[in-house]
């Protein structure tokens, strides 16, 4: 129960506490990851709903916001594939990377979320939630289940990819 | 400037470009018992069922007066004074609404007079946990067909909405035969004569089909593999599907990809549903194709046809525009949110029509029901004064020379500011 308002804390009531703090940053990682803001929202819909079905399953609340995050790079790596076999590879690249980005962002953000559509999928993921969101390297590495070694590692790697791709298409 | 310098700078003006997050959509499949009290269950064990028998008796009282009286119909209230502008156009149109009580994520359908403003019938979804998710109308001013979402189930069923004005009840609302569809439909297109139901649907592939509203039986089918994109947030008629006065032609909206560039084309297509083949592209006519965006000044990008409408007689096409201002919000002042017909035989732009003078960081123009020849459409316009004040919506009927603002609608304006974003939640 709510000691303030003495009205019963539900499931439903709290994942839409945490949707409303926190969706606006996960769609935004998956907008990072996937390049329009449909597809993004549906990957996180999708975590949240997974979120509500296991949430007498998780024993620790306060970590929730952490698997959100895990479900919602799941959710973007499959779009991702997904994608792919749907759209020959010859058409994801540079055009078809984004869809509603290309219409809203100036051309300098158009040619980084280009890049960053080219890194390989560790690499992408490791400078998306490093240097994009901020995230301490030991959230990257929970987020994406891997040693905060292997967090520093792809994201030294992806940042020097990046370099290297944004100087070859100037 | 680092390459970490770059990947902040585009997370921002990713950040700026994201519209408002919609909202969570969670099923009733784990439904969270409310604990009731002593007090509570003995009025259940009382309660329910004197209750349930007083319903019984109220029904059959009603059946009984019902038989007896020699018409249903009352007769219709006397016309409300209609200014010359509106004349001609639909009185009612339905859209999707928000029911007061209801959980965030459900929407209803408000049916509503645009020539005073009032409702005149609020239908909620059919079920529970189902939300109406897109709405059309045949050209009687009386017939819509609803598409009712069920995320437990992600199944969208289909409603035929009836009509009577003066009449009790004003609404009837009837399952139709046509079969669940296991998405949301991202078109949506009942025809002029109400006969025919058109989906359009983003599966493996992007198909179209058509149903007979009254057996539910599948007419035709067509798809493309070519890749597309749709520039706005989804929505139950994303595509523009739209039906020509001759129940024949079918429009629609088809982003492309230019050849060999990375521009990106709006092209607008019109099928006609009774020749042969099943290629969505190739069966099709291209009748209008237009960049999709266009940068107006440093710090703006207009949409020239974010959203298109086309005119009854399939002789033209009007667009709405979209314009986007990051970063400054003078730039907004070229162009304003306007509408724009086209040519549907030359592709040349025939005229502009409202040009709404206001500067705003975001603005989107949506057309939504012509006379056959467009020189008379109704059109919603939204837009915000400032990256912090509210958004404003504009709503009347549009004709050359001038605009007619309809009187303020019972549906709000939030619904008709959520409308401008999903076209198919507001049908004439």
């Amino acid at each position: 129960v709510d000691p303030t308002t003495e009205t019963p804390v539900t499931a439903e009531g709290q994942v839409t506490e945490l949707f409303q703090a926190h969706a606006t940053g996960l769609v935004r990682l998956a907008m990072l990851m996937l390049g329009d803001q449909s597809s993004a929202e549906d990957v996180v819909q999708e975590a949240f709903l997974g979120l509500y079905r296991r949430w007498g399953k998780l024993s620790d609340p306060d970590r929730a916001v952490a698997y959100v995050r895990s479900s919602v790079l799941n959710g973007s790596r499959d779009a991702l594939r997904r994608r792919s076999r749907k759209i020959p590879a010859a058409l994801l690249e540079p055009s078809a990377a984004s869809a509603e980005a290309h219409v809203l962002l100036a051309e300098e953000h158009r040619e980084v979320l280009v890049a960053l559509r080219r890194l390989p999928g560790r690499q992408r993921e490791a400078v998306i939630l490093r240097h994009c969101l901020g995230l301490p390297e030991g959230e990257v590495a929970q987020v994406m289940k891997v040693s905060r070694g292997t967090v520093k590692s792809a994201a030294h790697r992806g940042l020097a990819a990046l370099t290297r791709i944004l100087e070859e298409d100037q | 400037v680092t390459v970490e310098d770059r990947l902040r700078a585009t997370t921002q003006a990713v950040t700026d470009a994201m519209r408002p997050v919609r909202p969570l959509d969670l099923p009733d499949e784990r439904p969270v018992r409310a604990r009731h009290g002593r007090r509570d269950r003995r009025w259940v064990t009382w309660g329910a069922p004197i209750a349930a028998a007083a319903v019984i008796t109220a029904l059959a009282l009603v059946l009984v007066v019902l038989r007896g009286s020699p018409s249903p119909r009352p007769a219709a209230p006397a016309p409300a004074p209609v200014p010359p502008a509106t004349a001609s156009v639909p009185t009612y149109y339905a859209v999707l609404d928000h029911l007061s009580g209801a959980p965030s994520a459900t929407r209803g359908v408000m049916v509503t007079d645009d020539r005073t403003g009032h409702a005149l019938a609020v239908i909620p979804p059919p079920g529970p946990g189902q939300t109406f998710s897109g709405v059309t109308a045949a050209a009687d001013d009386r017939t819509f067909v609803l598409s009712s979402y069920q995320a437990s189930k992600r199944e969208t069923t289909w409603y035929l909405l009836r009509i009577t004005p003066g009449a009790s009840p004003v609404s009837q609302l009837t399952r139709l035969p046509v079969k669940p569809l296991l998405a949301q439909p991202s078109g949506l297109a009942l025809s002029p004569d109400g006969r025919e139901l058109a989906v359009m649907v983003q599966g493996s592939s992007l198909q179209l089909e058509t149903y007979a509203v009254s057996s539910g039986a599948l007419l035709g089918t067509w798809d493309t593999n070519a890749s597309y994109w749709i520039p706005r947030d989804g929505g139950a008629n994303a595509f523009d599907l739209s039906w020509n006065a001759d129940n024949r032609h079918l429009t629609f909206t088809f982003n492309a990809y230019a050849k060999n560039s990375i521009t990106h084309l709006t092209t607008v297509r019109t099928l006609d549903v009774t020749a042969p083949g099943h290629d969505l592209l190739a069966d099709s006519k291209l009748v209008l194709q237009l960049p999709v965006s266009q940068p107006t000044s440093a710090a703006s990008l207009a949409v020239p046809c974010f959203n298109s409408l086309a005119t009854p007689d399939g002789k033209s096409v009007i667009c709405g525009t979209y314009v986007v201002a990051a970063q400054h919000p003078a730039a907004c002042l070229t162009p304003p949110p306007s509408f724009a017909t086209y040519s549907a035989v030359t592709g040349k732009q025939l005229k502009l029509r409202y040009p709404y003078p206001a500067w705003c960081p975001t603005e989107l123009a949506l057309p939504l029901w012509a006379n056959s020849a467009g020189s008379q459409f109704i059109g919603l316009v939204s837009f915000t004064v400032n990256n912090t004040g509210p958004t404003l919506t504009v709503f009347g009927v549009m004709a050359p020379s001038r605009l007619t603002l309809f009187p303020a609608q019972d549906s709000g304006t939030a619904s008709l500011t959520q409308a401008a974003g999903n076209p198919g939640s507001i049908a004439f």
